[in-house]
Formats: structure tokens, C-alpha cells, sequence
């Protein structure tokens, strides 16, 4: 099944995929910049990411890789649209922390 | 040399449809003198879903026997055409409720662009067919919708509506995808269909990585039909965002997660269903459970109806938890009504709004169904159907969702539905209440000032979602006929 | 032509509401059309044939055909009386509201309408569902006419009002929905009868709170006080008779083994109830308090005569719904009279009214007087076909019912003395004017009922199931039922 991969094995990759998802959804959780907040949503994404390229490889089809270039346009765009409203935001207000943006009760 | 797909252009006319759209409507905001642009925009954008639903409707009937198109990436059957229906319906009805909106900076092709786009990818997303498009379908309409929450850009609570939604959707989209990634390692394929296959060829289904994904993809697609625990984001942004907007991804965003939601259920991990109807079931009653309950201490109407959008996903998911055809038939009904209701009740609210020139609460709605007697009585209407009130179909959604439960065993669920539809009786009527008996007179009530604009194409939309909200109570069985065909697309 | 009759008010209210009438035209249109109803239901009457037994003038139309659901209506004996007793008392209280001018009168008369249909829906509706639809079609109107024309306490009263009756339906509605998927028809002219208890006991306690049964009757004293007059005449003597006809032609018609294993409780809770009412209505301190308890007592009589579960208790328990309808009709118009000449219904601040007013004085008394069932009225026909029919299920029980009527002659007088005689209360001034020609219009038809069928109870309680009703003895002998399938 795997094509001889020189190397450790896929749960190596799966641990350290995990790991980097499990990090980013704290950092979205726990962080109070919404700058931080999108940096961990975009290791959340590329936790994901390693995960299929790893998984691509494991299981010999190239249908993971392609998945994984695909999200990595979409991560591009969410970015821009959540930095677009960061810039919006800042704008405005000069303070930058999510737990002060409360016109909106949580 | 690479060997292309052969494509089916017919199958997804409606979202090509919607593109063309979306990209005049760009073009609009740029090339077109601005006096005209709004009403131009506008005028294309609903031509747009017209045409989609034409097509949609087209589809439906020539899709008798569903079947992979396009290299597998989407399929072509019954179910994903009257997903497409009801979201052109809506994107439809949402053009006319946004049209009188002050839209403060003048973005106003750019908006209904972006409308026409997010309803092309959502029309995408109901016939996705593999892990992969149905991920890109999912964030090409959440952008879209992120950008339509914002857009009112001089309004702090639209922006934050905006921002909270992008965090906590894309939060819910990269869980879904970790799941999905996890779901391809176990079973090395992205096709729902051959997961399946695969999964039963291999005796996967006790595969600790393919119910974690399971787990993780049941979650992410909580996420977008506003499920509990997984809603803590709805009742903020749906506050926050403009009425039209919100009117419309309550409707249609809920339904395409819950068409979604079945489909990827029933045809990727038929093997796993003793667990994940028990999960469904749950996430049901959780959502029942916080929908009515933190709806009846909210005074803004907004933040009602978000709520009761909670509770109503409770509804639906019982009948994906039924897991059997007539839950299909119960799931596919219900969407119709509810749809309805959600966009004229958001409509009215709108209206409103637009009248007082703040955020509705039940004080202010004081005596608004007598000053207002197609407002009112629309909006009475829609109240007595979210509680499942005969004459409208929201009577025979709850019915059909309960026989479904019925047909798999599960009374329980039947009576947590009716404990729940009990509670939620006093927060509608609450409405209702204000609406009629109070009088404007008695509280506080400052308008705008002057007589409000009249809004021929609002009372066009809300007289739209009241017809079919009766209509679906008279004309049950012609309804429920599509849904049950289009239910047979799934292997149930 | 039982569509007609459904179909003529819900057009006649759809009009009403949606054509820009003045007061005056949108009032007198809505009477008419009430009116033309009544003679509809008299058309009906001269065309059935109380011979025959069976369903009569049934429609049918297919409606939802994967479960099972139809469109069909039709009339059996005992619901064409009661639906001549609704259509009538609907036209009174609808020219009771003509006449004092209702606020919003499209709105008002067109919600009256609606219910006239919801009403007859309910009496003529042979499916289950069609029966629900028809059951919660009528609670919305009420709500309404309740929640906007009511008194000051009427937004307390439409809650209490609206979730004890919705808490009732929808445990029809669970019975409704397992009946009808078990059975794969929800017809109930074609569907057969069912054993299990628990679906009997949904539709009871969607029935037993919409009479309202003791202890089911927490919201009664608030919706009859707080309601309109005319509105409390409809709640107390049309929709409870709803309730009536739910227990008759559903509960004890599709669940014989039930009816007869859970009728004892049943029995002494209406037994219960009719004392209990009987002893607040005595303790009452307004006019409307009175008649609403009065109601609670007269229906718990009435559920003695239904679970008698002899023909003889059943002919009474429907010769006494048309009875008590058009008895507590009269009376709550009667006290809507009252409390517009001396702004209040409190009987302490009420007396002396007869002097001067001799036309309130008579019909007051005569209405009183029949209510009491003075032997040769109607309701002591009534009452004592149930009384002689709960006999048979046990001596207790009638003696129960005899004690009751002996309170009840007690609360009667007392409301009687109370408002018309004694020295003159404080409320009432001698410019209070005797009743106007326009509300004997209302009231003296009601009352000409009462004495038509006080000179002949029989034409109701020979002619509600079909003939082939035989006298027999024991619990067995469902006679009358026989022939409702």
C-alpha cells in the first residue's frame, strides 16, 4: 500500500497534524486579538493540510494533495476577507481586542 | 496528456446561472453610472435566481435516476435539484426584502453580487458529492456570507457580525475538513459513495480514525445549520447583520447544511448509523432543549428568531435521525414552510426596522399589526406556523418529522419534540402578543418621523412566504410527492 | 351541503376582513351572513333523515393520501343538533357585538366567522386530522377575540387560556399521530375501533381541558371574566360542546375497552367537578363567576351522561349541551347587558334591578328558571335522562347529581335575587334603561328556543341516534354508538 516511504511512519504525521490543529483551536478559543485569532485559524487549516498530504502519500492516491492545494486557496481567502474587516474594524476603533467588541452581547 | 472529465453543463446550469450573474452584477458596480447601478444589480440578481430556479426545476425533473456527473466531484439527482429549488426560492425572496435596505455606503451592486454568488455556491454545496467539493462549495458560500454580514462597513455591529461569523465559521469549516482529512486516511477515497463502498469492503467501521472524522464532520456541518452546542454564534450575528441578510442565511443556510448533513450521513457512512443517529439525536435535543429555552427571556426579535432557528434545526434533525425515508420525506418537507416563515418573519422585521430606524424589540412591535395589517397578519401567520399551528405547513412539518421518529422507534424523541413545541408556544405567541394586544400608544414608540417609504417589492416577498406557508398546509400532498422522490435519490 | 355550511362563514369572515367596511356594514354584513347560516343549518335539518342511521350528507376529498388523510365531513344526529345550537348562539353573540359596536370590526367580525366555520368544522370533521385542524382552527380565533376585545386582565387570561388548551392538544396530537400511523387511515368512519389506553387518554385530556373537566378548569374563572360577554357566551356554550362531541365521537366511539376500564375515574371526576362548581358558583362573587362555575357543573353533568355508556345518558348529555349552550348564552349576554348598565358584575354592588325594568326582569327570570330545571323545562329533561342513565352505572352517582341540581336551584336564585331584587345596589342608577328593543332581537330568539324545547325535549333526545336505539341495560349496550362506526 505505502509507495516505501524513507522516513517515519503516517501516525508521525497524523500526531504532529493533530497537534498543530489542536494549537490552532486553542489560539481561536483562548487568544483575544482577532490577528492572533486568524493566524490560528490558518494553523488549524494547515494542520488539516499536513494531514491529507500525509494521508495522500500513505494511501497512494493523489487525490489528498489536491484537496490540500485547494485549501490552501481558500485559507488565502478567508484571510483576506477577515483581515478586510480587522482593517474595517481598526478603523474605527483603535482597540483591537475581541473580548472588548461587546456591542454584541456573546 | 491529461484526459478531462466529460461535464454535464445541464447539471449545474443554476449555479452557472448564478456566476454569470454574480459577474455582471461586478461589472455593474464598476461600469454603470450610480443612479442605475442599485436597481440594475438588483433587477439581475433576481433574474439570476429566477433563472436558477427555472433550471432547478428543470433538473429536478429530468433527474429521475440520480447519478455521478463530472467526474464524480457532484451528483445529479432529484435531491440536490429541490435543494437547489428552495435556496433559489430564497435568494429570490431575499433580492426583494434586501431592495429597500440603506445599504450606508453605497455597495450596492457589490452586495447583490455577492448574494448571487453565495447562492451559487450553496446550490453547489446541496449537490457536492465528495469530501473535497463539498469543503470548497461550503467556504465559497460562507465567504460570501461573511462579506454580506459586514457588509453595512459604518455600522460596528455589522462589522463584528461579520468578524464573529468568519471566526466561528471558519472554525466549524476546519474541523469539518480535519474530519474530512481523517475520513481519507482511513479509507484513502473522497467520493461519499466509495467511503461507503470502501468502508464496508473493508470492515472499517469500528476504524477509530474514520468515526473520529465522522465525529468531526457531524460537528462542522452543526456548525452551519446552527445546531446546539454548536449555535452560540446565531443569535449574535444574526442580530448583528442586515435583516435581509440574515433573513436569508437563515433560511437557506440551514437548509443546505441539513441537506448536506443527510446526504453525507446516509451515503457515506451507512455502516456507522447505530452511532451517529444516536449523535444526531442528541445534537437534536440539545438544540430543542437551548433553542426554546434561551428564547423566551430574549426581548429583541432578531435574537428570538435566532433562537427559535436553533430549536427549529432540533426539529429537522430528528428527521435525519430517523434515518429512514420518510425522514428524508419529513426533512425535505419541512425546509419548504420553514424557509417560508424564516424569510417573512425576518422580512417583517425588516420592515420594522426600516420604520423606527432602530432594532426591533417586543416594546417597540407594540400595535404594529394594526398599523400594518399585511405586516401583521403575515407575521402572525409565520409565528403560528414556527410553533406547528394547523393551516399552515409548519403543522404538517412537526407531524411528518414525528412520524418519521414513529417509523424508526423512537416515541421518545416525539415527546421531547412535543415538550418543546409546548415551551416554545410562549415566546411565538409572545410576539403575537405585541403585535395585537398591546397598543402603540400605551409604550413608548418613536418613529422615524414621516410616513414610511412604502415597500411594494417587501410586501411582494412577505406575501410570497405567507402563500406558500398556507399553501404547503392545503396542497400537503403535491409537496410531500417531491420531497418523496427526491428522498429516493439517497440509499436509504 | 355540510361543506357548505363549514365553507359560508370562513368566505363570509375572509370578506368581512378583507373589503374596506365601514363598522356599521362590516357588523351587519357579518349578522347577515350569521343568519344565513342558521338557515343553512335549517335547510340541513329539513333534508336529514333521522331514520336512517349512519352518516348523512358526507363529502370527501383526497388531501394527503400517503398517510392516510382526507377531506371528510359529515352529520350524524347528534351533531347536527349541536351545530344548530352553535350557529345560533354565533349569530346572537355576533349581533350582541353589532349592536355595542365593536373596535376594528373588520378584524372582530371576520375572526367571529372564522370560528362560526371552525365551530362546524369540528362537529362535521369524520377525520382525525381534519377534526385537529379544525380543534386548533378554533383556538386561534379565540385567542384573539380574547387577547384584543377582553378586559384588563386579559393578557394573564389568553396565557393561562392558551397553554392549558395547548397543552391538552398536543397530547392529542401525539394520540393523534400514533392512532392514525398504527391504524394507516386517519378516517374515522373507516377505521376500526382501538384498545390502547394511553392514546384514550390524550384525546380525554385534550377534551377534559377544553370543556373544561375538573381539575383541568384553571383557566375557566380568568378567559369567562376577562373575555367579552359575547365571547364568553361562545367559550362556555359552543367550544365546550366541542368537547363534548370529541368525547362522544372519538374518545368513546374509537376506544370502547377503554371508555369502559377508566370510567370510574372519569365519573368522579366529573362527579367532582359538578359539586365543586356547583358550591363555587354558589360562593361567586360576580354575575360572570356564577354562570362560568354553573358551566363547570353542567359539564361534569354532562360527562356523567356521556360515561353512563347507555343510550339513555347519551341522549341526555346531548339533549343537555344544546341546553346548556343556549342557556349559558343567554345568560352571559344577559350579564354583558348587565355590566354595561352598571359597570360592574359584582353582585354586591348589584340589586334592585327589576324594579322599572320589567322586560330584563322577565327574561332573566325565565332564563333562570329553565337553568335551574324546574320540572317541565328542558333541562330537567335533560338532566333527568342523564341523572336515569348514570343510575344504571351505580345509585352514588345519581344521587351525586340530584344533590348538585339541588345547588344548583341555589346558585340560580341567588344570582336572580341578587341582580334583580333586594334593595337598589350602589351600582345601579335609575337612568340604567330596561333592555332595548334591539337586544331583545338577540336574546328572545335564544329564549324561544329554550321554551320550544322545554315544550318538546324530545325532538332533540328521540332524534340524535338514529332510531334503532334501544334501552337496553349494562355497560355493554352501545346501542346509540352502534351506528357511528
Amino acid at each position: 500500500m505505502t509507495l516505501g516511504i524513507l522516513g517515519p511512519e503516517v501516525s508521525w504525521y497524523l500526531a504532529v497534524a493533530a497537534f498543530l490543529f489542536a494549537t490552532g483551536a486553542l489560539g481561536v478559543l483562548l487568544r483575544r486579538s482577532p490577528l492572533i485569532v486568524l493566524l490560528s485559524l490558518e494553523i488549524m487549516l494547515n494542520g488539516a493540510n499536513l494531514a491529507l498530504i500525509a494521508f495522500a502519500r500513505h494511501q497512494g492516491n493523489g487525490a489528498g494533495q489536491i484537496f490540500a492545494l485547494a485549501v490552501m486557496a481558500v485559507a488565502a481567502s478567508e484571510v483576506v476577507v477577515g483581515l478586510g474587516l480587522i482593517v474595517a474594524i481598526s478603523r474605527r476603533n483603535l482597540d483591537l481586542d475581541v473580548d472588548k467588541l461587546r456591542t454584541l452581547r456573546g | 496528456m491529461i484526459s478531462k472529465p466529460h461535464v454535464d453543463w445541464f447539471a449545474i446550469s443554476p449555479e452557472l446561472v448564478l456566476l454569470g450573474v454574480a459577474a455582471l452584477a461586478l461589472f455593474v458596480a464598476v461600469l454603470v453610472p450610480r443612479w442605475l447601478r442599485k436597481a440594475l444589480a438588483a433587477f439581475l440578481c433576481a433574474g439570476g435566481f429566477l433563472g436558477a430556479f427555472v433550471a432547478a426545476g428543470i433538473l429536478y425533473g429530468r433527474s429521475a435516476h440520480g447519478h455521478p456527473v463530472v467526474a464524480d466531484a457532484i451528483v445529479r439527482d432529484r435531491f440536490g435539484a429541490l435543494g437547489m429549488l428552495i435556496v433559489a426560492g430564497c435568494g429570490l425572496l431575499a433580492v426583494f426584502i434586501s431592495y429597500r435596505e440603506p445599504v450606508r455606503n453605497g455597495h450596492d451592486a457589490e452586495y447583490y453580487a455577492l448574494l448571487a454568488a453565495a447562492g451559487a455556491g450553496m446550490a453547489f454545496f446541496v449537490t457536492a458529492n465528495n469530501l473535497m467539493t463539498i469543503f470548497l462549495s461550503l467556504e465559497w458560500f460562507s465567504i460570501c456570507l461573511y462579506v454580506l454580514c459586514a457588509i453595512d462597513v459604518d455600522l460596528v455591529g455589522s462589522l463584528e457580525a461579520g468578524l464573529k461569523y468568519l471566526v466561528v465559521g471558519s472554525f466549524g469549516s476546519a474541523v469539518l475538513l480535519f474530519g474530512s482529512a481523517l475520513v481519507y486516511g482511513a479509507t484513502g477515497k473522497l467520493g461519499l459513495d466509495r467511503i461507503g463502498a470502501t468502508v464496508s469492503a473493508q470492515g472499517l467501521s469500528r476504524d477509530v480514525l474514520l468515526l473520529a472524522g465522522l465525529a468531526m464532520i457531524i460537528t462542522g456541518l452543526g456548525f452551519k445549520s446552527s445546531s446546539a452546542p454548536f449555535h452560540m454564534w446565531t443569535p449574535d450575528v444574526y442580530e448583528g447583520s442586515p435583516t435581509p441578510v440574515t433573513a436569508f442565511m437563515s433560511a437557506a443556510t440551514k437548509t443546505v447544511a441539513l441537506v448536506v448533513a443527510l446526504r453525507v450521513l446516509v451515503s457515506a457512512f451507512p455502516q456507522e448509523a447505530h452511532l451517529w443517529t444516536v449523535a444526531v439525536a442528541a445534537i437534536a435535543c440539545a438544540s430543542l432543549a437551548i433553542g426554546n429555552l434561551a428564547a423566551l427571556v430574549q426581548r429583541n426579535v432578531k435574537r428570538i428568531l435566532a433562537y427559535s432557528s436553533v430549536s427549529h434545526a432540533g426539529f429537522m434533525l430528528i428527521a435525519v435521525a430517523a434515518h429512514n425515508q420518510s425522514g428524508a420525506r419529513a426533512l425535505l418537507y419541512y425546509l419548504v414552510p420553514y424557509s417560508a416563515m424564516s424569510l417573512g418573519a425576518f422580512a417583517v422585521v425588516a420592515a420594522r426596522e426600516r420604520e423606527l430606524g432602530r432594532a426591533v424589540t417586543l416594546d417597540n412591535l407594540a400595535g404594529m399589526g394594526w398599523e400594518r395589517p399585511l405586516l401583521g397578519v403575515a407575521m402572525f401567520t409565520f409565528m403560528l406556523g414556527f410553533a406547528g399551528f394547523p393551516l399552515t405547513g409548519g403543522f404538517f412539518g412537526k407531524f411528518l418529522v414525528f412520524s418519521a421518529a414513529v417509523d424508526r422507534g423512537w416515541t421518545w424523541l416525539v415527546i421531547v419534540g412535543v415538550a418543546a413545541t409546548a415551551v416554545s408556544l410562549y415566546y411565538y405567541l409572545g410576539v403575537v402578543r405585541a403585535l395585537y394586544m398591546r397598543t402603540g400608544a400605551e409604550l413608548q414608540l418613536a418613529p422615524a418621523g414621516g410616513a414610511p417609504p412604502r415597500e411594494a417589492l417587501l410586501q411582494t416577498a412577505v406575501l410570497g412566504c405567507l402563500a406558500v406557508t398556507v399553501a404547503s398546509f392545503f396542497a400537503v400532498q403535491p409537496l410531500v410527492d417531491l420531497a418523496k422522490h427526491a428522498g429516493r435519490a439517497l440509499p436509504l | 351541503m355540510t361543506t357548505a355550511l363549514i365553507l359560508l362563514p370562513l368566505g363570509g369572515g375572509l370578506v368581512v376582513w378583507l373589503l374596506p367596511w365601514t363598522r356599521f356594514w362590516a357588523g351587519s354584513f357579518a349578522l347577515l351572513v350569521s343568519l344565513a347560516e342558521v338557515g343553512l343549518w335549517i335547510e340541513t335539518l329539513i333534508r336529514f333523515d333521522f331514520a336512517r342511521p349512519g352518516l348523512q350528507l358526507d363529502a370527501r376529498a383526497g388531501w394527503f393520501g400517503d398517510l392516510g388523510i382526507s377531506y371528510h365531513v359529515g352529520l350524524y344526529g347528534f351533531s347536527l343538533w349541536l351545530i344548530g345550537m352553535s350557529v345560533t348562539v354565533m349569530a346572537a353573540s355576533i349581533a350582541y357585538a353589532f349592536w355595542t359596536g365593536r373596535e376594528r370590526a373588520r378584524a372582530y367580525f371576520g375572526l367571529q366567522l372564522f370560528l362560526t366555520g371552525a365551530v362546524v368544522g369540528v362537529f362535521a370533521a369524520q377525520d382525525l386530522l381534519l377534526f385537529y385542524a379544525f380543534f386548533e382552527a378554533m383556538l386561534i380565533p379565540l385567542y384573539v377575540l380574547v387577547g384584543v376585545w377582553g378586559g384588563a386582565g386579559r393578557l394573564g387570561a389568553t396565557l393561562k387560556f392558551v397553554i392549558y388548551t395547548m397543552a391538552g392538544s398536543l397530547l392529542m396530537l401525539a394520540a393523534v399521530i400514533v392512532l392514525g400511523v398504527h391504524q394507516g387511515s386517519f378516517d374515522l368512519v373507516d377505521t376500526g375501533t382501538s384498545g390502547n389506553t394511553w392514546i384514550f387518554l390524550g384525546f380525554v385530556a385534550a377534551f377534559a381541558v377544553k370543556a373544561p373537566l375538573f381539575p383541568f378548569h384553571g383557566w375557566l374563572p380568568d378567559a369567562y371574566r376577562e373575555a367579552p360577554p359575547e365571547v364568553s357566551a361562545v367559550l362556555s356554550g359552543v367550544v365546550s360542546k366541542a368537547a363534548v362531541y370529541g368525547l362522544l365521537r372519538i374518545a368513546i366511539a374509537k376506544f370502547p375497552g377503554p371508555t369502559h376500564d377508566v370510567r370510574v375515574p372519569i365519573l368522579v371526576f366529573a362527579a367532582i367537578g359538578l359539586v365543586y362548581g356547583s358550591l363555587v358558583a354558589f360562593r361567586a362573587p360576580d354575575v360572570r363567576g356564577v354562570i362560568a362555575y354553573s358551566s363547570l357543573a353542567q359539564m361534569g353533568l354532562i360527562v356523567l351522561g356521556l360515561f353512563a355508556g347507555n343510550s339513555l345518558g347519551f341522549d341526555g348529555a346531548i339533549l343537555q349541551s344544546v341546553n346548556h349552550g343556549l342557556l349559558s348564552a343567554t345568560l352571559f349576554l344577559l350579564a354583558g347587558g348587565i355590566e354595561r348598565r352598571a359597570a360592574t358584575g359584582e353582585l354586591s354592588r348589584l340589586g334592585g334591578m327589576a324594579r322599572g325594568r320589567p322586560v330584563l326582569a322577565t327574561l332573566l327570570m325565565t332564563t333562570g328558571i329553565i337553568a335551574l330545571a324546574v320540572p317541565g323545562s328542558t333541562a330537567f329533561a335533560g338532566e333527568f335522562l342523564i341523572l336515569a342513565g348514570v343510575f344504571q352505572q351505580g345509585w352514588i352517582w345519581a344521587v351525586i347529581g340530584a344533590g348538585a341540581i339541588v345547588l344548583a336551584a341555589m346558585y340560580m336564585l341567588r344570582l336572580i335575587s341578587a341582580v334583580l331584587h333586594r334593595e337598589v345596589g350602589p351600582a345601579v342608577s335609575d337612568s340604567a334603561l330596561d333592555l332595548r328593543p334591539a337586544e331583545l332581537g338577540f336574546l328572545v330568539p335564544l329564549v324561544a328556543c329554550l321554551l320550544a324545547l322545554s315544550a318538546w325535549p324530545a325532538a332533540i333526545s328521540e332524534r340524535s341516534f338514529a332510531h334503532g336505539a334501544t334501552f337496553r341495560v349494562g355497560w355493554t349496550s352501545y346501542a346509540p354508538i352502534r351506528n357511528v362506526p
